[in-house]
Formats: structure tokens, C-alpha cells, sequence
């Protein structure tokens, strides 16, 4: 309940607020608001300078822009009052304006009431920009406005041109490497007294691994396995020369130290312009005497598992990577086999295979698994390798190229 | 030698005014230059058909300004009006008003205005100072002489849930132009000439002897009360003579800017009581209760009532205090009696029973705070009983 001296407080407090000394006795303003809502204005238009986009309102009955962004007036290098004068259908050529006229013509009428237009934008300063330009209609205070967001579209249109060149040349390689795997062995020839095998496993990317085949009128066999420097184009295509040249000159030499010099001096000159490299491991096998005759120009070291069951050795011959100088002689050795005994060459995507932890393959572990699987037939111990590898990797892509030849004694 | 008390602080707020003939064309300009879009007209079934409305209509069309109208204002505005015409405003997509009309009409303007902007139910602006947010532009063009809502910083609506008026006070709700045409008031009936005017009278009195009265509100209150005395029942005997219903105009003017900054007494306040229980017309509330509400107050300020007898041409200096108070509450009995307005509050539906109920709404009325004498409960109903 109220006392009588709250109650004349009150009524002091009120006479007060009458009379109009009041805190909020104030007399009508729209200042304060107008403030507010001005600043609100400034922050807005802050926000639409800020657009990278060109935005544009387009007064439909006057056919002229009534504003645009900060953004507008740098990318067509006028001024604000410029754009403002100019007719709006002068920065646009004639079929996207044709295509704005009918949105407003034809558009409202049928409940159409916004389109994207991809143009260009003609600058005052000469030049144009392209652009893909939105413009949608809307109604301020009954009367008709276009609001067009104009977008520069350069960078677009040059990454879809990259990518479209990408997918050409993709398509290009994955020709280049169906030529390049055809012209490796379908299969291995059949020779009385041993077992082949060989394999190809293609990487991600075109590579230069080979090897090949060769019969001899005296019923041996030569074999080679290269692998030619980088994964370019280039190294595919020096893989396809060397490949010609081997053929051309493997029956005009017996030793594969001849074979070897001669591809040397024939591949120097192409290989040295192209700043590449060819290792190459090259070996002839006569049946009948069980012997091995080999040369080295600086490949990868091919395993030998003996059936006796000592641990896996190396074959090893002097001779420097084809293409790195002129005349180089090619040490040739020789070496007897004896039923049982397995010999893989292989090129270094196999040893140079990585897993998640950057560990490489490694020539010990492909000892381990020719020595585990050495009774087994050629296939089947490529077949182990390469599951090993997989396995190892984790992957089933190799980072690059990977051949094998395995031959056995029976 | 001058009392200080004088020179207490004051402030007088009016809004921009024109007065003359044929300032209700002017609605149309005016509503252009505040950036009108759309106004909703706020009218009363009464003055559509004397033809004032149509007639600001017409100078809308003028400028081109759209319009929407709610003429189903009552008298004694109820809240249920304001949220109607609130509600078309928004729906019509208004962005200003026009009130044409009596006080009626122009204080449901005014409340409609306040939903508008303050999106509360009007119930909530009760009291002084409760209007936050500027109301939209507000061109009121009054048809009466008497509420002066036009030019004053009140607006009393009836709550019918509650029974009872409440008062919105607030400077926010001055209007932003009054355009006073004396010719507007040429169709009003003689009772309502009556009415408005004694409620005029009303104000001028109050004013003048308010405690929040000021040099400048005595001026326009004197004036008011002179010019009542003198033209009033001359103009009710010419209602087309468009000189005398200036006059009274000018007073209805002069002592809305004079009570709208002054405040009013405990006849206002024991008037909207009435008004909210019972429904009563304001001016003949006004016009019963005055001459008892003088004689509870002489005492407390005699010199300024001998003022007020003055302006009213009575020769109160040679009379004793008790004289003097007797001379005046018979000159406004006189006054009442000539304008036809000589009735008993029994004859406006009061009995003895609501008079507790009265006088307790009346004692939480704004206008009883500047009251000259403050008054107990039971002095009200002591002053409600002798009215009977």
C-alpha cells in the first residue's frame, strides 16, 4: 500500500514528465533514426563495394542505370556519374541486350522473372571484360528495377580451357602408352631346356621400361630390359627408338658387348640432345651349354637364385648408362647354370616401390621372395613379386614403371 | 515585486499551425513534403457527411498521394478503434496520416500512429513519456472547436474491457502540422458547438490555474476564456456567421496550446472517469463539474480565479474572497446555461453508487497532478455528490 508521501513523490515525478523535464520528454524526431538508418546505408553500400562482382540497378521505365557499385566503376574504368549518363545498353553487346529487353518485355507477364546472360562488358577505357550477368527484376515503390550482378568470368573461361587441353592430352597419352605396351613381347618364346616369363606393370603415369626377346639361328636367346631416365614423353619415345635400334643391330653382333656398344653409338647423339639416359641390362643364354653371357650399361643388377640354395646373388658386369659418352667399352662376362637355377631382371620400380612410411622396396625383400618362391615356376614368382610389392605399398598403382624377365633352368 | 516561482522551469511545445479559411486544402501538400506514399485518413461517420473529409480527400488527389480511409471512429475513441485503424494502416502499406475530425478522430489518429511505430498494444503507452519510437507524420485538420488534439501532446482513449480512459502524454505525440479551419465548424449541430466549446473553456480555466501553468501558457489561457465569454453564444445564434466561429476556433486553439503545456485539473481528470465508465460526452462532463471543481479550488489559488473572473468581464476586485468565488462559479453556471448545457450529472446516467468507483479512477488520472489543491478520495466524491 502506498503512503501518502510515495504518493505525492509520485505525483511530483509526473507533474514533471508534464510540464516536459523529463529524460525522455522529447518532442518528435526522425533524426536519431534517419542517423541510424544512414549509417546502416554506408555499411551497406561498404558491403557491396567490397563485391568483387559488378552490380548494377536498372530503372526499367528510363532505360538507365540509377546506381552501381564501387566494384562496376573499377573493372569498366569509369566513373560513377559516367555509368550513371551513359545508356545501360551501351556496355553490352547487342544480343545480351535483346535478351534483357525480352525478360522485361515478355518475362514478367509470363512469371519469368530472371535470367544469366554469359557476355561481355565493354570498358570505357576500350577493351571488354567477359562476364556471365544475373539479372533478376524487382518492384521499389511500384516501380520496376533490374538488379544485374555482372561476374568477370577470365579466370573461368582459362581453367576450362586448360582442362579442356588437360583431357586432350590425356587422351593422347593413354594412346602413346597402349602403342608402347603393344610393342612389348605378347608372350615369351618357348625354348627347349628353360622357362620365361616376363611382365610390364604399368604406372600412373608413361614411362620408358622395356624389354624383349630375341632368338638366335644357334638356338640361343638373347634377352633385354631398359629402362630409359624420366617419365616424359620423351623417354617414351626413346624407348620406342632404342627398342628399333636393338632390333636392327641384334643379329648383326654375337657378344652383348657389341650389342651394347654399338647401341651406344647409335642412341648417343638423340640421347644426349634429349638430356636422357638408357640402362640396359642385355644377356644371351645358350641352351645347350648351360652359359650365360651378359653385359651391363648400368642397370639395375639382375638377381641369380641358385638351386643349391645359397643365398641369392648378383650379376654384375662393367659398363657405363648408354648416352653419357662416346665409345665406351662394355665389360662381357659369363657364367654357367645348372637345373633349378632362376634368374630375374627387373628395373627399379620394383625396388623403388614406397609405402605410406617413404621406405623403398628394396633389394633384400625381393631376394627374400625370389629365394621363398624359387620353386616355383617364372609366372608364378612374378605373380609373388609382385603381390609382395602390392602388398608392401598398400597400393595397387606403382609410382612408375616396373619389367621383369624371370628365367629358369629345367 | 515578481516570485521567483515565476521563473521555474518551463517548456512549450506546439506544433507548426496554420489557421485561417481554407486551410484543410493544405492537407495535401503537406502530406507530399513529409514524403507521404499512402495516408491513411482517420475520420468519423459525422464528418464524411458535413463533407470536410472528402474535401482533404480531394487535395490528396491532388498531389497525387494514395489514401486509405477508416472513418469508424466513435466518441470516446476505444482501443479496439486504434488497433483497427492500425491494422489497415499496415495492410494498406501507409506511411503517414491524416486525422479529420473532432478530438475523437485525432486521438484514435494518434494512436494508431503509436502501434504503429511502437508495435505494442496502445494499453501500453498509459501514462507520460512511455511513446519510444517517433510515431509517422500526423496532419491533423480539427472540425470542432474545443478538444484542440490537434495542437496538444495528449490522447485519451477508452480502454471498454477496463471501463475506463487513459491518458498517453508525450511530447512524441504532438502532430507535425495542424491545419485550423474555422469554416469546418460551420456544420457543427448547436450542442456540439456547446460542447466543444465549454470543453475549450474547460482547458483555458485549468491551465490557468494548473500547478504547471507558465507566462506564456496565462497568455493563451486568459485569452481562450475572454474570447468564449464574449463570441461564443453569439456564434451559436449565427452558426454560419464564419467571423464569430473563428473566434471561437482562435479560443479552442488558444487554450489547447495553453492545457497541452500547462496540464489540466480535476475537472479533466473526474471528466474522463465519467467518460470511461459510463460513456458520457466529455464537453457536458466538463461543463457540470467546472463550476463545483472552481469552488474546491479557490481557496488554494484565489488571485488567480479573481484572474480568470476578470477576463470573463466580472468585477471581482472589490469583492471579498467568498464574493468573488461565488461571482465566478455563477458566471460559468451562466455561461453553461446560455450554451444549453444546464444539466446534473444524474441526467448523464450518474448515481450514488459509482461514485467511489469514479472518484478512485479519477484520483490516478495524469491530469489531477497539477491540480491547484490536492485533493483526498473522498474530496472527489464529495465534488461528484454535489454535482448530481
Amino acid at each position: 500500500m502506498k503512503g501518502p508521501s510515495d504518493e505525492e513523490e509520485s505525483w511530483s515525478i509526473q507533474r514533471e514528465k508534464i510540464i516536459g523535464l523529463g529524460e525522455r520528454s522529447l518532442r518528435k524526431t526522425y533524426y536519431p533514426e534517419l542517423q541510424q538508418r544512414l549509417d546502416e546505408l554506408e555499411r551497406f553500400r561498404a558491403l557491396l563495394d567490397q563485391s568483387n562482382d559488378c552490380i548494377f540497378l536498372l530503372h526499367v521505365p528510363s532505360c538507365s542505370f540509377v546506381d552501381v557499385n564501387e566494384s562496376a566503376c573499377r573493372q569498366l574504368g569509369c566513373s560513377r556519374q559516367d555509368i550513371l549518363s551513359i545508356p545501360w545498353n551501351r556496355f553490352f553487346p547487342e544480343e545480351a541486350v535483346a535478351r534483357a529487353r525480352a525478360l522485361i518485355t515478355v518475362g514478367i507477364e509470363q512469371g519469368w522473372d530472371q535470367d544469366t546472360i554469359t557476355t561481355r562488358m565493354f570498358k570505357c577505357s576500350g577493351g571488354d571484360i567477359p562476364v556471365e550477368v544475373t539479372i533478376r527484376l524487382v518492384t521499389f515503390q511500384k516501380e520496376l528495377y533490374g538488379v544485374a550482378v555482372a561476374r568477370d568470368i577470365t579466370e573461368r573461361q582459362r581453367a576450362e580451357q586448360v582442362l579442356l587441353e588437360n583431357s586432350r592430352l590425356r587422351r593422347d597419352m593413354e594412346l602413346a602408352r597402349e602403342i608402347q605396351f603393344s610393342l612389348l613381347p605378347a608372350v615369351p618364346p618357348e625354348i627347349a631346356g628353360i622357362d620365361l616369363a616376363g611382365c610390364c606393370v604399368p604406372a600412373a603415369h608413361i614411362g620408358g621400361d622395356y624389354y624383349d626377346y630375341f632368338r638366335r639361328e644357334d638356338g640361343a636367346i638373347d634377352m633385354v630390359i631398359a629402362d630409359v631416365s624420366g617419365h616424359s614423353i620423351g623417354a617414351a619415345l626413346l624407348m620406342v627408338e632404342a627398342r628399333s635400334v636393338i632390333c636392327a643391330q641384334v643379329h648383326s653382333f654375337t657378344s652383348p658387348g657389341e650389342v651394347l656398344a654399338s647401341l651406344n653409338e647409335i642412341l648417343y647423339e638423340d640421347l644426349n640432345q634429349a638430356g636422357l639416359f638408357i640402362t640396359l641390362f642385355y644377356l644371351k643364354y645358350a641352351p645347350l651349354t648351360r652359359t650365360l653371357t651378359y653385359a651391363n650399361a648400368g642397370h639395375v643388377l639382375p638377381l641369380l637364385s641358385r638351386s643349391s640354395g645359397t643365398p641369392c646373388s648378383e650379376l654384375d658386369a662393367d659398363g657405363l648408362i648408354l648416352g653419357v659418352r662416346r665409345d665406351v667399352p662394355f665389360e662381357v662376362k659369363r657364367l654357367g647354370m645348372q637345373p633349378g637355377d632362376v634368374l630375374l631382371l627387373y628395373t627399379d620400380g620394383i625396388i623403388e616401390a614406397q609405402n605410406g612410411a617413404k621406405e623403398l622396396f628394396g633389394i633384400d625383400r625381393l631376394c627374400e621372395t625370389l629365394q621363398e618362391n624359387h620353386s616355383k615356376s617364372p609366372q608364378a614368382i612374378i605373380d609373388a613379386v609382385l603381390q609382395r610389392v602390392t602388398a608392401f605399398t598398400g597400393t595397387s598403382a606403382l609410382e612408375d614403371d616396373a619389367a621383369m624377365i624371370v628365367l629358369k633352368v629345367v | 515585486m515578481t516570485d521567483p516561482s515565476k521563473f521555474a522551469l518551463r517548456k512549450f511545445v506546439a506544433p507548426e499551425f496554420i489557421f485561417g479559411i481554407g486551410a484543410r486544402r493544405l492537407a495535401g501538400r503537406y502530406a507530399r513534403n513529409f514524403g507521404a506514399r499512402k495516408v491513411l485518413v482517420v475520420s468519423d461517420p459525422g464528418v464524411i457527411a458535413a463533407g470536410w473529409t472528402d474535401d482533404v480527400i480531394a487535395s490528396l488527389e491532388k498531389e497525387s498521394v494514395e489514401h486509405a480511409v477508416y472513418a469508424a471512429v466513435t466518441s470516446n475513441p476505444k482501443s479496439g478503434e486504434v488497433e483497427e485503424g492500425a491494422e489497415i494502416y499496415r495492410q494498406e502499406e501507409c506511411n503517414a496520416i491524416v486525422a479529420v475530425g473532432g478530438g475523437s478522430p485525432i486521438d484514435c489518429a494518434k494512436g494508431i500512429g503509436i502501434v504503429c511505430t511502437n508495435k505494442r498494444e496502445i494499453g501500453a503507452f498509459e501514462g507520460v513519456d512511455k511513446v519510444e519510437f517517433p510515431t509517422p507524420p500526423l496532419i491533423c485538420v480539427p472540425t470542432t472547436a474545443g478538444s484542440a488534439a490537434d495542437v496538444s501532446q495528449f490522447a485519451i482513449i477508452s480502454d471498454s474491457r477496463r471501463r475506463m480512459k487513459f491518458a498517453i502524454i508525450s511530447k512524441m505525440i504532438v502532430p507535425d502540422v495542424a491545419l485550423i479551419d474555422p469554416a469546418t465548424t460551420t456544420t457543427m449541430p448547436t450542442e456540439l458547438t456547446a460542447c466543444t466549446a465549454m470543453d475549450a473553456f474547460c482547458h483555458a480555466c485549468e491551465a490557468f490555474v494548473s500547478t504547471a501553468h507558465s507566462p506564456i501558457t496565462d497568455l493563451h489561457s486568459l485569452e481562450a476564456i475572454r474570447l468564449i465569454t464574449t463570441h461564443l453564444l453569439a456564434a451559436m445564434k449565427a452558426p454560419d456567421d464564419i467571423a464569430l466561429r473563428g473566434e471561437v476556433m482562435l479560443a479552442s486553439l488558444e487554450a489547447g496550446l495553453a492545457f497541452s503545456n500547462a496540464s489540466l485539473g480535476a475537472v479533466h481528470a473526474m471528466a474522463h472517469s465519467l467518460g470511461g465508465l459510463l460513456d458520457a460526452p466529455h464537453g457536458e462532463c466538463n461543463a457540470i463539474l467546472l463550476p463545483y471543481v472552481i469552488e474546491f479550488n479557490f481557496p488554494a489559488v484565489p488571485d488567480r480565479y479573481r484572474e480568470i473572473g476578470k477576463a470573463m468581464g466580472l468585477n471581482v476586485e472589490s469583492m471579498a474572497s467568498s464574493g468573488a468565488m461565488t461571482a465566478l462559479a455563477a458566471a460559468v453556471r451562466r455561461l453553461c446555461e446560455g450554451a444549453g448545457l444546464s444539466y446534473t450529472l444524474t441526467e448523464v446516467g450518474v448515481d450514488q453508487s459509482v461514485i467511489p468507483k469514479l472518484a478512485e479512477i479519477a484520483m490516478h488520472d495524469p491530469c489531477i497532478v497539477t491540480n491547484p489543491r490536492k485533493p483526498s478520495r473522498r474530496d472527489i466524491e464529495a465534488i461528484y455528490e454535489r454535482a448530481l
